[in-house]
């Protein structure tokens, strides 16, 4: 197990050192500026308008567009990184390096998660920071600290029980990882986590995100109350609970992937 | 070391390796045979990468399909390249024997100590994408042997180096192999392997169609049919002393001036060919073989093998 975490951890720091390139720190640095730059955009444009109305849309929404744009390259980063686990491997030729080490494969899944999730972290918190600045700069808000914390918070689980689910579409679908990753967002987040009043949004990851972000942020859903939301949604649990969940999701989900790439045949293009 | 008994591998309806049986004890072993016949497979199999669809695989006593521990007794070094351009030699070779379980410090120093034994030392603090064909060869050779592996795996080793690199390669062999560790070469170039004078595996189309000593081999090289195209200005008189003079299998006039020749006993007929220049004063201007050896040899073990010839001394 010592060993299985050292190697997975080495295979982390080799990945995110090799693959830094310039081309992948300039993606990754539009991602991290993109939602700070569209919010900034936004606070622009309420600015040149001069309405109250503007200005009060703005205040009730920007919570949640933080929220949603910082969501959304976090996604994305996890999507670019965690899903070619298996497959750029394979097509790089370097899988058979790997996985003639013991515990080579599990390394790889392990690593690659590792890095996966701590790369788009480190953009959620760029975005986080840069976001939390402009709104606290030019929308006064109050207790900006508790916004980045919660912010950031939210955003750790997020991206390690999306990145193991990822890894885990990475490991199962080699050729088409990416796509299986975005049909499960829209597929699990989107519409199974919109259904009201049933038991089933409650299995998925974004129910217990925005639970545990209604909690830590306090209400920002705008257009609606929270007695009217409850009565739709229903109650939720204690953030404990959701944060229990989450990692339940995380390390079972770690489990499977690495219990799939150690009982898998790969055949790389070497051997094609 | 390695037995398999009956291997088969299957990829969905294409054939990787067939019906393979194999006992092979602790030495140095070439595994020949043409590109796409079934090397690659067999290794992937003796690692436990891949699971045999019939038949089995032992590596050491244990059947290697899922236990990864096993590969800590084994150093592998795959023909394909290295595509990690912006890590140095030393870099890769450390997460190399990082992987087998080592920690950073001590994975270190054998990456070191490995990297100066392939005669790389010099150069393990540069980007690979800076290294030369051979350089990179040696990094994977480096990070096959950093570990100190008791069987060591090695993927067409020659390629791509040049006449030194390819002498350097051969004494590293001949140097692990006295050793007394095991050594599996897999080539499809057969001078490359008899350099290290193993014991020979011929696998083609899958199957291994023949093993031995080196001297077993020979033999079946001996009665390999060999052509040569002969150039000259007088075809006729020189084919007429050829026939003469050794034992000609067939003969074709392919141009005004050229003959080709089928043999099965090419040194009666270079021993004779100095002669009948000297002798008869006929001016040879070219002459060349028509195919390599190996690709004969492999076509030669087919046809024995499906009994379209007789065969005459294989083991």
């Amino acid at each position: 197990m010592r060993n299985t975490l050292q190697n997975a951890l080495a295979t982390c720091l080799f990945e995110i050192r090799s693959s830094f390139t310039i081309q992948r720190t300039s993606v990754s640095l539009v991602l991290a500026l993109f939602p700070p730059t569209m919010l900034g955009l936004l606070i622009l444009g309420a600015r040149f308008s001069r309405t109250e109305i503007s200005n009060s849309i703005l205040q009730d929404f920007t919570p949640l567009l933080t929220i949603v744009l910082i969501g959304l390259v976090g996604l994305l980063s996890l999507i670019l990184w965690a899903t070619p686990n298996v497959s750029a491997e394979l097509e790089g030729k370097s899988w058979v390096f790997l996985a003639s080490r013991p515990g080579g494969r599990i390394s790889i899944f392990l690593g690659k998660f590792l890095a996966s999730a701590g790369v788009s972290f480190a953009i959620c918190i760029i975005s986080i920071s840069l976001c939390t600045l402009l709104i606290n700069t030019q929308l006064r808000t109050e207790d900006a600290g508790r916004f980045w914390l919660s912010l950031s918070g939210i955003f750790l689980l997020a991206c390690l029980v999306y990145g193991a689910v990822f890894s885990l579409l990475g490991v199962l679908f080699i050729k088409r990882a990416m796509t299986f990753s975005v049909g499960f967002v829209i597929g699990s987040d989107i519409i199974m986590g919109s259904v009201p009043g049933v038991l089933m949004n409650k299995f998925s990851i974004r129910y217990h995100l925005q639970e545990i972000s209604l909690t830590w942020l306090g209400w920002f859903l705008p257009s609606s109350s929270e007695m009217a939301y409850r009565e739709v949604f229903g109650d939720g649990y204690a953030v404990t609970t959701h944060i229990f969940i989450l990692t339940a999701i995380t390390l079972t989900t770690l489990c499977v992937g690495a219990w799939a790439i150690t009982n898998r045949e790969y055949i790389s293009a070497y051997e094609a | 070391m390695i037995e398999l008994k009956h291997t088969t591998k299957l990829y969905n309806d294409v054939i990787g390796v067939n019906d393979i049986c194999l006992n092979l004890q602790a030495g140095t072993y070439g595994l020949l045979g043409p590109n796409g016949s079934g090397k690659t497979t067999l290794i992937n199999l003796i690692l436990g990468q891949l699971k045999p669809t019939i038949g089995s695989v032992t590596l050491f006593g244990v059947n290697p399909w899922k236990k990864s521990k096993l590969l800590r007794r084994i150093g592998l070094c795959p023909s394909v390249e290295i595509n990690y351009p912006r890590a140095t030699g030393l870099e890769w070779v450390t997460y190399m024997v990082q992987l087998h379980g080592f920690r950073f410090i001590q994975a270190q120093k054998k990456a070191k100590e490995s990297l100066d034994f392939v005669g790389l030392s010099h150069a393990m603090n540069r980007p690979m994408r800076n290294y030369s064909l051979g350089m990179r060869q040696r990094a994977k050779i480096g990070q096959a042997i950093a570990h100190n592996p008791d069987l060591l795996i090695l993927d067409e080793p020659f390629n791509g180096l040049d006449p030194i690199g390819r002498h350097e390669m051969s004494t590293f062999l001949k140097t692990w192999a006295s050793q007394g560790k095991g050594l599996i070469l897999a080539s499809h170039i057969l001078h490359e392997v008899e350099a290290i004078n193993p014991s020979f595996l011929l696998i083609s189309g899958g199957r291994l169609l023949a093993s031995g000593s080196p001297s077993e081999v020979r033999n079946i090289l001996a009665d390999t049919p060999y052509e040569l195209t002969m150039r000259t200005a007088t075809p006729k008189q020189l084919a007429k002393l050829l026939i003469e003079h050794c034992e000609i299998e067939s003969l074709k006039f392919t141009s005004p001036t050229e003959i080709l020749f089928s043999t099965r006993s090419a040194s009666q007929l270079y021993k004779a060919i100095p002669k009948i220049i000297e002798q008869h004063k006929i001016s040879i201007t070219e002459i060349r073989s028509t195919d390599d050896s190996l690709n004969t040899l492999f076509s030669m073990l087919m046809k024995l093998h499906r009994g379209e010839l007789i065969q005459g001394g294989l083991s």
